[in-house]
């Protein structure tokens, strides 16, 4: 029989012994995404270190580090890192603070809030390779709607969007934060309900302005919820290739190509497949360390 | 005489109006796949758009009188209910375990899991899923989703568990009851909505991926995202038709996850404020 | 090495006699195979979506069984070779492009070469090899050797609108001075009408930027397989280009893909449109387009080397690593016989292969008017596989020289941009 806790959180007793409880109720889960992710790992550390192609029978090449120093000098692996860090911030400062308006907004009553707050869900469920392509068509500067749309209020001559070699980043974060955002909002309408009230009641009390409400109590509260979902975006922005590839292809050229559209290019088209392999495990790591960087941040502010 | 509304009136019809507003925008475009669903390619493609005219049923009845489609209907169901019902089988344990633990080990082997770029796994797990002679069956393609239903059921549940008053479970295990016990009979019951909501994300993850099923899907467990991918033909995209299969993908997830929106909402925050 | 196919040695090979079988023809045994298996693996083509009609009747007459995998082509091109490495013998036959995937798939060795099968009592006498336009068997043909079937002829067309060609008088251009000068007449900005569209993504460009390449008397490999991209006609055809399109093409013709090119044409808001002539089905189909009764087409525009489409096939190849190449081959033949050809082309209006499925009369009455006319004037001159330069890496290849055409229709250093192409295209030749 188990000892009931002393300690806060845990219903079963520390003992002198390490508990294993929790190691053994994880087990299962741990065992299946080691078996399903550790192998396709290993395989890619593996392939990353060899030049391979697939067509042909050719074993492959050891050539140890050979691809990573080749990334260095790739310009254009350079400038899709730094493109994919563009995508990123874009995204970020673009998805927050939406996120959060929508969510304040979501927060006060008003008819037919509720039907509005389960509407918010359509962008995120609608399938990523359709609705590219409507974008595709929508964005149209010749036959789509928005040139039809800015044509009514007054814009006779539309930006050209994805043509566009300054605008096609923007465009695509853009379509990014039409899916997302959303998602962003819906985490702060949570946080925005779990904030204790009292502080606010004080502050009406004290005659502070709604502006001020927001500065200095709701956005400080509001951190650890807003770092949490950036830490969710901020894995998906740097991994971003879906609505990359159905919409430009990575075009024109290369202005709006991102790390994981290379890879996916360099290992399935241009059957590189340890070059491409290499590239993965790049994005891999930068993944981890911005993630590890927005765990810290997150450590103080909570 | 006008009655003025008052200030509070106006303030909700202000917000009322905004919302709504807002709303709709997001809404816009996939109303405008809808409206292009009823569309001949032509009208879909007109400009000015055309938002009068003779809908036709012919591009659902095209959809629907391929009977694959169907077919490619039941294969992400199963697909996609397979790697939910795992993901909850795997996940809610582990989630009870960090949730109750705080081991944070092993909430980050989950966490990776959800760093890892996807693409890079397609050739290893068609030459991991060759050798095992899994490849074209379900049984790839759930094992392959679990890369991502598995942490997203653990990073939901673990709020949802925490909500959960700990006396219970405390009471139960001092009545002699084992820790299997209580995640039956009083963790599961108790966390029913949130279970749904996190199902239901699980779900729709699962049923909108489309990159494993690229390489270890055959024509018998083809899922449906890789059918939408068809209607793009060889030199014409049959935009009506392909609208249709998109709406109709669309749906079922839509309405499943009106359901528990509420719920939904809950658990994104709550497992991750503190996961 | 493949020996790449050039206007020289297809003129060359024009003269090889073809085989014949020898097998009597009252008694082939078309079951023979009979309660065979086999896996197909294609690529969404209008032919592939009328052999899947057809394998009922194909199993009924030879009891062979065939699961056909109809994949989005991107999809092809990951699935088939990964496949075809890791499992052999998974696959029996499959789809091919030769212009993309010959070379490639040649060296590896993973055709099984056909000849073999056709000179062997394995093929029904009246099959008749010497149906097939030479011209176009010749698509199929790798260091002289026969690897696929190509089952229709795509080249290229200048489509325009006939309506609005009359309402200024002009008449269908057919050198590249009238193209320009009908171009920059008919481009109307403030009336959302662009005067000329083509593909302008750099990648998917290659395939439309050909014909201007041959017109000024250029080609993308010399003898040695070497890229002849720095040279006057590939720069002179990036000059012509950009010019017409930055002049005359719809304002976000950069970055262009075929996917919004065509609907422009097919909604009248463009007066003319280069791209292949498979497109002029879908131009006469009410449900899709407005210009059904306006829609016309002449050749490719002439420049000082003349005018020169490109002619390429797609068709069915049989897997080396097959167990069953035998069966896989009665299965093909079947489909590629002269009765069931002529079915596939009616199915699909597409313009077959076959000398007597061209000029049946049948098919004469059912295809859109004047893709026999356009395809019989460019076959002479039209340059085999030409889409892209004949190398085995073709995608990193295209990408390259796609760059060029995008620099050149951003209005960057021409000479440059063809500079940098070569020298990339070296570099991936060579490395």
């Amino acid at each position: 029989m188990v000892d009931v806790a002393a300690a806060p959180r845990a219903p079963v007793t520390p003992r002198r012994r390490r508990d294993w409880t929790p190691e053994l109720l994880s087990l299962p889960a741990l065992v299946a995404i080691l078996a399903v992710m550790g192998f396709p790992l290993l395989y890619l550390g593996w392939m990353s270190l060899h030049r391979w192609s697939l067509v042909g029978f050719d074993p492959p090449r050891f050539v140890g580090l050979g691809n990573f120093a080749q990334l260095v000098q790739d310009e254009r692996f350079v400038e899709a890192l730094g493109r994919t860090f563009w995508f990123t911030a874009l995204g970020l400062v673009s998805n927050l603070p939406l996120g959060l308006g929508i969510a304040l907004l979501m927060h006060e009553r008003f008819p037919g809030r509720s039907l509005c707050r389960a509407l918010l869900i359509l962008p995120m469920v609608a399938t990523p390779a359709a609705m590219g392509l409507v974008w595709v068509i929508m964005l149209d500067p010749t036959l789509g709607i928005v040139r039809y749309l800015l044509g009514a209020i007054g814009i006779d001559h539309p930006p050209l969007w994805l043509s566009d070699p300054d605008l096609v980043v923007p465009t695509l974060v853009a379509v990014d934060a039409w899916m997302w955002t959303p998602m962003v909002a819906l985490i702060c309408i949570a946080g925005l309900a779990a904030l204790p009230p009292e502080p606010f009641e004080a502050a009406l009390v004290d005659g502070a302005s709604a502006l001020q409400r927001f500065r200095y109590l709701t956005l400080p509260m509001m951190l650890p919820t807003l770092m949490v979902a950036a830490m969710l975006r901020v894995m998906d922005l740097l991994k971003l290739i879906d609505i990359v590839y159905v919409m430009t292809g990575g075009g024109p050229g290369h202005l709006s190509e991102t790390i994981n559209l290379y890879n996916y290019l360099a290992a399935l088209s241009y059957d590189k497949i340890g070059y491409g392999s290499a590239i993965a495990l790049v994005l891999f790591a930068i993944v981890i360390a911005c993630t590890l960087v927005l765990i810290r941040l997150r450590r103080p502010a909570s | 005489m006008r009655r003025r509304l008052s200030p509070q009136r106006r303030r909700r019809l202000g917000f009322a109006v905004a919302g709504w507003t807002v709303t709709f925008l997001l809404v816009a475009p996939f109303l405008w796949m809808v409206l292009g669903s009823f569309k001949t390619t032509v009208d879909f493609l007109a400009f000015p758009p055309v938002f009068v005219f003779a809908p036709t049923l012919d591009n659902y009845r095209q959809v629907l009188a391929d009977n694959s489609f169907l077919h490619y209907t039941l294969n992400s169901t199963i697909v996609a209910a397979g790697a939910t019902a795992l993901g909850l089988l795997l996940g809610i344990p582990a989630a009870y375990a960090l949730a109750r633990w705080r081991r944070t080990g092993i909430g980050v082997v989950l966490l990776l899991a959800r760093m890892a770029p996807g693409i890079a796994f397609l050739i290893p797990l068609f030459v991991m899923f060759l050798e095992l002679q899994l490849v074209g069956s379900y049984v790839s393609l759930i094992a392959s989703h679990l890369i991502f239903t598995l942490p997203l059921t653990v990073w939901m549940m673990i709020g949802f568990i925490e909500a959960v008053p700990i006396e219970i479970e405390k009471a139960a295990l001092i009545d002699g009851c084992s820790l299997v016990g209580v995640l039956l009979r009083i963790i599961v019951p108790l966390t029913a909505q949130g279970i749904a909501a996190t199902g239901i994300l699980a779900f729709i993850a699962s049923w909108n991926n489309f990159l494993f099923a690229l390489v270890l899907a055959n024509e018998k467990t083809k899922t449906l995202p890789v059918a939408v991918l068809g209607y793009i033909g060889y030199n014409s995209i049959q935009w009506g038709t392909l609208m249709a299969a998109a709406t109709f993908i669309t749906l079922p997830v839509l309405v499943l996850a009106l359901c528990v929106q509420r719920y939904i909402v809950r658990g994104l925050v709550a497992g991750a404020v503190t996961g | 090495m493949a020996t790449f196919l050039t206007r020289r040695t297809l003129l060359a090979s024009a003269a090889i006699a073809p085989m014949v079988g020898t097998a009597s023809a009252a008694d082939f045994d078309w079951k023979r195979f009979n309660g065979s298996q086999l896996r197909f693996m294609v690529s969404v083509h209008p032919w592939t979506e009328w052999a899947q009609k057809q394998l009922p009747a194909l199993e009924a007459e030879t009891g062979i069984k065939v699961n056909l995998e109809i994949l989005y082509e991107d999809q092809l091109r990951q699935k088939l070779p990964l496949t075809l490495r890791s499992d052999p013998g998974a696959v029996d036959a499959f789809f091919t492009l030769p212009s993309w995937d010959g070379a490639s798939f040649a060296r590896a060795r993973w055709y099984a070469p056909l000849e073999p099968l056709i000179a062997s009592d394995l093929t029904a006498p009246d099959w008749d090899y010497s149906d097939f336009f030479p011209n176009i068997l010749n698509i199929h043909r790798l260091n002289g050797q026969l690897l696929g079937v190509p089952i229709s002829t795509e080249v290229q067309a200048l489509f325009f609108n006939k309506a609005m060609l009359d309402a200024k008088g002009l008449a269908p251009p057919t050198t590249l001075d009238t193209l320009m000068a009908a171009a920059k007449a008919l481009n109307d900005p403030a009336g959302n009408v662009a005067g000329f569209v083509t593909r302008g993504d750099g990648v998917q460009a290659l395939y439309t930027f050909a014909p201007f390449l041959f017109a000024y008397g250029g080609r993308w490999l010399d003898d040695n397989g070497k890229p002849e991209l720095a040279g006057a006609p590939f720069i002179n055809a990036l000059k012509y280009y950009s010019e017409i399109l930055r002049a005359a093409g719809p304002p976000n013709v950069l970055g262009m893909q075929w996917k919004t090119t065509y609907p422009l044409f097919q909604q009248e808001r463009a007066a003319l449109f280069a791209d292949a002539v498979n497109f002029l089905a879908y131009f006469r189909d009410p449900s899709q387009s407005r210009i059904v009764d306006k829609v016309g087409m002449v050749p490719v525009p002439a420049g000082p080397s003349g005018s020169h489409s490109t002619v390429i096939a797609w068709g069915p190849a049989i897997a080396a690593s097959s167990k069953q190449q035998q069966a896989a081959w009665t299965a093909i033949q079947w489909l590629t016989s002269k009765r069931n050809m002529l079915a596939a082309s009616l199915a699909t209006t597409l313009p077959s292969s076959r000398k007597s499925v061209f000029s049946a009369d049948a098919y004469v009455k059912a295809a859109p008017a004047g893709v026999i006319e356009i395809v019989q004037s460019q076959i002479p001159n039209a340059v085999p596989n030409g889409a892209n330069p004949l190398v085995v890496q073709v995608p990193e290849t295209r990408a390259a020289i796609g760059q060029a055409i995008i620099a050149a229709l951003r209005g960057e250093d021409i000479t440059k941009a063809a500079n940098e192409a070569q020298k990339q295209v070296l570099a991936i030749i060579n490395g």
